[in-house]
């Protein structure tokens, strides 16, 4: 039952980040190619680790995974918002 | 009581580290937060602000739980578009001035705004937010957003 629950947050988590590498393939510009990747890191990276949540049960190791999602979720808008700023500044000849 | 409240978090994450509670680690772990402590002193958000009180914590957990709604509902969005045959796509940059003052709930709508698939800030300048958008009915959705409307209400009760 266990190994149920796992295996399909796993196929969601995996499906989430095989759409964004193919839209990192398909799209046609910076700022587009940056939604697709933003979106493997928020869904997908919280899919994939809440299933390692569910197998490892409740104990610290969850609560490390836990902060992990939490960290993932500080960061990733940061970089993507720090790559677009600096590509956007670029194009339109700004000093940084 | 603000200081104490930033040490007991900090020996929080630490426990949940070191894993084992023992009487060195926990002298270790008091001893590194009071460094980090006294190196981030600073940069801890400052200024005149009230308690934290209960109704803060009522809308943070509200606005949590539609920010997730959204997140979820957005990354199938997304997904259809990239998956579709033929992508119909009309990037766009918005301008758009928010109504919030203080600098850490700006950023926290900044930060939400680029979680959620779809849309994402460029730039912060003063009262406006550079917002690029995948389609442009994800404008709508930012101008109208019930996220904004939240962080207005925490910000009359809230801390900082």
């Amino acid at each position: 039952m266990k190994t149920f629950f796992v295996s399909i947050l796993f196929f969601g988590g995996l499906f989430f980040f095989s759409v964004g590498t193919i839209g990192l393939l398909r799209l046609p510009d910076l700022f587009t190619r940056a939604h697709s990747t933003a979106k493997c890191d928020t869904l997908g990276a919280l899919l994939c680790l809440s299933g390692l949540i569910v197998y490892s049960g409740f104990n610290v190791t969850s609560l490390k995974l836990l902060l992990v999602i939490i960290f993932i979720w500080i960061t990733n808008p940061t970089a993507t918002h720090l790559i677009t700023n600096a590509f956007y500044r670029s194009e339109n000849n700004e000093n940084i | 009581m603000k200081k104490y409240i930033y040490l007991f978090f900090l020996m929080m994450l630490w426990i949940i580290f070191t894993e084992k509670i023992t009487i060195e680690r926990i002298v270790i772990g008091f001893i590194v937060s009071i460094i980090i402590y006294l190196f981030y002193k600073e940069f801890y958000c400052k200024g005149s602000r009230k308690n934290i009180n209960l109704k803060t914590f009522y809308y943070l957990t509200i606005y949590l739980l539609i920010l997730m709604k959204e997140i979820v509902i957005a990354n199938f969005d997304v997904a259809k578009i990239v998956l579709s045959p033929r992508m119909q796509i009309s990037p766009m940059v918005v301008r758009y001035k928010t109504r919030l003052k203080s600098d850490f709930n700006k950023t926290i709508l900044a930060n939400s705004i680029t979680l959620t698939p779809g849309t994402f800030t460029v730039s912060l300048e003063g009262n406006t937010l550079l917002v690029h958008c995948l389609q442009k009915e994800y404008m709508h959705n930012i101008i109208n957003s019930p996220l904004e409307k939240i962080l207005l209400k925490i910000e009359e009760y809230s801390l900082c």
